[in-house]
């Protein structure tokens, strides 16, 4: 061995053990860290054959199973529309239509990751909608559109379970009741360029079974932000809500 | 040897063997540390996440120093015009062809609104939830503020750290009213907010300077303060045809409509 290069890496006992302790230390919690939660946050935005545009169909590709009175209203709702009269949405209300609705807008939506919470901020209407993680429901939980939803990590999938809707959250024009309950398991794919997201909808008033969907999201360009988008701003085409 | 690897060799030698020691375990230290932290993190010199609850709801501004408020002559006469519209705005519930009470509060109005805030600090950017009108902004630290940005309520925000204290500089705005009280603004107003802990910790101070020459003579500053719930959660804020239903139940129960879609 050269002597002078041999003499650059001679390292005293007393300094390797410091080495060798740290970068075990280091090591540890770096594999800790690599096996923590994957990193969701970013902007988003659905793709397209996932959109509102489209019907929801189930994760095989069939219709909903939708319950005979919840068809009643849809195939109610269908023909006001090919009548060319207009129906009440949440949109025009300026109230928000739950998370699966507004993840499937084509506007972006960002995720603000934190250990304890995840925060998604969508551009449509600027409605927000929060998954507390290793939380409980809450027992006294206000129904409400967006619901109470809890998360947990399992491996790289972040589970979501939302109870606690408030009866008037849509999808597309399917009606979900107060009784829904939805089981969401998000993960990256596409190598983090995409997020899937397999939604479990169990409600046994607008559905005659359980069914999953499944909705697709693509990470969007570095740089891209969320805009502010305000409803309130032109409603000026909302029918009388005595006419519907 | 060259050179290089002679310093190296010294550096390794018995006379320097402690110092040397002392480098690299800091160094060791400084990647456990650094391992350990992860990206959630609070980005900025001081964590002011978590919900933050209105100690006052402050419908009327007033400058932090117990002065009047500045205002030129134009901006005299807009408030006076503003006062009896905001009351006309505010005084009824949200008609089919007027939703203008649902709005945005714009900044600061929606500081003194009496609705707790949530505030977040992911990498390079501050993202604040307000619970009144779920009204959330981003602010993007260390950039320069767009001077071609597309107006907006809360409009377009940039931040630094200033020490402990977190400046939020925002521009383009869209017509608003800088209180309930229907204070004006125009055009060109600058607001620049100031975020810090004090109290130990447990309040947030926020303190805004409002900048306007067109409405105010000189630029004045409000103050608001939160306190720590770390219990809270944010929730749905609705404000619609015939109902505004906040948490605090003002105005009765959402209408349940007949039929509607998505």
């Amino acid at each position: 061995m050269n002597s002078a290069i041999q003499g650059a890496v001679q390292v005293p006992r007393g300094l390797r053990i410091v080495l060798a302790a740290g970068f075990t230390v280091a090591g540890l919690l770096g594999a800790t860290a690599a096996k923590a939660a994957p990193d969701f946050s970013g902007v988003w935005q659905v793709s397209r054959p996932y959109s509102t545009g489209i019907a929801p169909v189930t994760i095989d590709g069939q219709p909903p199973p939708i319950a005979p009175a919840a068809k009643a209203e849809l195939d109610y709702l269908n023909a006001r529309e090919e009548a060319g009269k207009q129906v009440i949405h949440n949109t025009m209300m300026g109230w928000p239509k739950g998370f699966i609705q507004a993840s499937r807008n084509r506007l972006d939506f960002q995720i603000v990751q934190e250990p304890k919470q995840l925060s998604f901020f969508f551009e449509e209407d600027s409605q927000y909608a929060f998954f507390y993680l290793d939380a409980s429901h809450q027992a006294k939980a206000t129904p409400s559109f967006m619901g109470d939803s809890v998360a947990r990590w399992e491996g790289d999938t972040l589970v979501v379970d939302t109870v606690g809707l408030n009866g008037q959250t849509p999808l597309n024009s399917i009606q979900m009741s107060a009784r829904a309950h939805t089981v969401m398991r998000l993960r990256l794919i596409n190598g983090g360029k995409s997020l899937e997201n397999i939604i479990t909808i169990d409600d046994p008033v607008a559905f005659t079974r359980t069914w999953q969907m499944k909705v697709i999201y693509d990470r969007r360009p570095p740089g891209e932000h969320v805009m502010e988008d305000v409803y309130a701003e032109n409603n000026r085409d909302l029918p009388r809500l005595d006419d519907q | 040897m060259t050179a290089a690897d002679g310093e190296v060799a010294r550096a390794c030698g018995k006379g320097r063997r402690s110092e040397v020691i002392r480098v690299i375990a800091a160094v060791t230290l400084s990647l456990v540390l650094s391992a350990g932290a992860g990206a959630a993190e609070p980005s900025g010199a001081v964590d002011l996440t978590g919900v933050w609850w209105p100690m006052r709801k402050t419908p009327a501004l007033r400058p932090i120093d117990g002065g009047q408020i500045p205002f030129t002559t134009e901006g005299a006469a807009e408030y006076a015009k503003n006062k009896p519209l905001i009351r006309q705005i505010d005084g009824a519930l949200p008609g089919v062809n007027d939703m203008r009470r649902c709005l945005p509060n714009g900044t600061p109005r929606v500081w003194g609104s009496g609705f707790p805030v949530q505030v977040m600090q992911p990498k390079d950017e501050v993202a604040i939830a307000y619970e009144k009108d779920h009204i959330r902004r981003f602010i993007y630290l260390d950039q320069k503020l767009d001077a071609d940005a597309d107006p907006s309520y809360m409009g377009s925000s940039v931040g630094h750290w200033d020490a402990d204290t977190l400046v939020i500089d925002s521009g383009a705005f869209k017509p608003t009213f800088l209180d309930d009280t229907g204070l004006p603004h125009g055009d060109r107003l600058k607001i620049t907010e100031r975020l810090r802990r004090i109290d130990g910790g447990k309040t947030l101070e926020v303190q805004a300077t409002i900048d306007d020459a067109e409405m105010y003579s000189k630029p004045w500053t409000v103050r608001h303060l939160f306190s720590l719930r770390p219990e809270e959660r944010i929730r749905d804020y609705l404000c619609g045809i015939g109902v505004v239903q906040t948490r605090f139940g003002r105005q009765g129960a959402i209408p349940k409509l007949k039929h509607h879609g998505s």
